[in-house]
């Protein structure tokens, strides 16, 4: 070959080899946008969500009473794949936008899901419910990755937040006068001491502690930091509430408007009440304190919650359930 | 002697219209060819296993079409009183394929359809058979009789529960058999 240099036509071996290079690249190119658009195709997860929203709203129709569907598609990430794949294609950049969000329209008998906006979308995902003539249904659409789905009596309807904290909570009679009760916030640990302090001072407007020697003693709440969460970038830490509850379900009505009033002030926050399972017994600062009030009532919270808004939260709550 | 490549690439223009020139250049790439398909074909296939697209909700969509049938107040007996609705007790004033598809109304019928048929435990005897989307039962039932597959076919979910109905006599036991057919796509 080296011999044939110079010799005319050679030019053309340079000619086939850009053109062979020219065909690989378009290759490439077509085979990564290939893979690209089946990884990362958002149809399947509209899919999915139409198909599950509307299946659930035939289960509502079936079951008696009402029902309150929390539907939080924040679960629901790309795949590992996809990323990659968003990263060979668009840069690193893209790794933030992991979460999907779609466009959720309720009909009168089918669920529409788009993606973020509805008149970009060219393929919506739709799946069809049995409609009932006993159940009205209030057609909306929401852009959210939190949905309520709900059916309350005659009705049916979709929301991006709760429907109402009375109607969700346990309806024990909690109703008292606020002025002669005696409220405390107690920190089980160092972290939670400038919350309860603050906490404490919201409370005080409301209760009794200015004069705390007369007051009956209402309620303890007991802070304590979530040590799991600690921080760390990309741990989900859900704030958990536990209450106690004797034959009435005075603690779980408190706990659980606690977490109501939390998601509303904090809504990228996660919740859970939990009946009380023995996990603070341990604790002389929680055994030998609970006893001297009516009742009590454990937050271990995330440590990154804004103290405002938390403190803003348990006063809220307190308001509704002696309200 | 022209080379392989030569002739390949070099002296084509010169060569154009010599006799077996394009087989012989398929021939030379045929491994090459034939590789990058196999390549290609590899490399969907992997994709394709790892990624899947597909949902099938057929037999949910089926249970949960029962469960409406069997929970609700469609077909059973409920409590004018309490509004309780007895799951299992089912009441022949409302066993009616009017009132059936007026409680499960799929607006486009071309969807899920069923047959409800209840019978007496004693003596075999069909008390009741009713529809829902009967037309689009009756062209999916032939479909299904036929044999037929893929995704313009449909697929039969025959669920079976033991009730008590009321009859003129007092209340008798039987079993609601509730074949439902899904459109396969």
């Amino acid at each position: 070959m080296i011999r044939r240099l110079g010799k005319r036509g050679q030019e053309d071996k340079i000619y086939f080899l850009i053109w062979e290079l020219i065909v690989l690249v378009m290759v490439i190119v077509a085979l990564t946008v290939a893979v690209r658009g089946i990884s990362n195709n958002t149809n399947y997860w509209k899919r999915y969500q139409s198909a599950d929203l509307a299946m659930i709203t035939e289960l509502t129709y079936a079951g008696q009473g009402d029902f309150v569907v929390n539907y939080n598609m924040k679960q629901m990430k790309m795949t590992t794949t996809s990323k990659a794949l968003l990263v060979v294609t668009s840069g690193f950049g893209m790794l933030s936008a992991d979460t999907l969000s779609f466009q959720t329209f309720l009909k009168s008998s089918s669920f529409w899901v788009y993606d973020k906006s509805s008149d970009e979308d060219k393929f919506p995902q739709s799946f069809m419910f049995a409609a009932s003539k006993n159940i009205k249904v209030l057609e909306g659409n929401h852009s959210t990755d939190f949905l309520v789905l709900y059916r309350t009596g005659d009705t049916l309807g979709l929301q991006e937040r709760y429907v109402t904290t009375a109607s969700l909570c346990p309806t024990a009679i909690t109703q008292k006068d606020m002025t002669g009760l005696k409220f405390d916030v107690i920190a089980l640990d160092d972290e939670s001491k400038d919350r309860a302090s603050y906490a404490g001072i919201m409370l005080k407007q409301y209760g009794a502690s200015a004069n705390p020697s007369s007051a009956g003693k209402e309620l303890v709440i007991f802070l304590s930091t979530d040590t799991a969460s600690g921080g760390t970038p990309g741990t989900v830490a859900a704030t958990k509430i536990y209450y106690y509850d004797g034959a009435q379900a005075y603690g779980e009505k408190l706990a659980c408007l606690m977490g109501l009033a939390l998601k509303t002030h904090l809504p990228d926050k996660t919740f859970e009440t939990i009946k009380y399972d023995g996990s603070f017994d341990a604790d002389a600062g929680f055994i030998g304190v609970k006893d001297n009030y009516a009742r009590w009532i454990i937050l271990k919270y995330d440590k990154s919650l804004d103290r405002d808004n938390f403190g803003l939260s348990i006063k809220e709550a307190l308001i509704e359930y002696y309200k | 002697m022209n080379t392989i490549s030569d002739r390949r690439m070099g002296k084509r223009q010169k060569k154009l219209g010599n006799k077996g020139q394009a087989p012989l250049f398929f021939l030379e790439n045929a491994f090459r060819i034939g590789f990058l398909m196999v390549a290609l074909l590899a490399f969907f296939l992997l994709v394709n296993m790892y990624i899947s697209n597909k949902m099938d909700t057929n037999r949910l969509e089926a249970e949960v079409l029962a469960n409406r049938i069997i929970y609700s107040d469609t077909i059973m007996y409920q409590d004018a009183k309490t509004s309780r609705i007895y799951p299992g007790i089912v009441d022949m004033d409302r066993f009616d394929e009017g009132i059936l598809n007026t409680n499960i109304d799929y607006q486009n019928k071309r969807h899920i359809a069923a047959n409800i048929t209840l019978i007496n435990n004693q003596n075999g005897a069909i008390v009741g058979d009713i529809y829902l989307n009967k037309q689009q039962y009756a062209e999916l039932n032939i479909l299904t009789m036929q044999k037929s597959t893929g995704k313009g076919s449909a697929t039969h979910y025959i669920k079976n529960y033991p009730v008590t109905y009321k009859n003129t006599n007092g209340y008798d036991y039987g079993t609601l058999v509730i074949d439902i057919i899904v459109p396969n796509s």
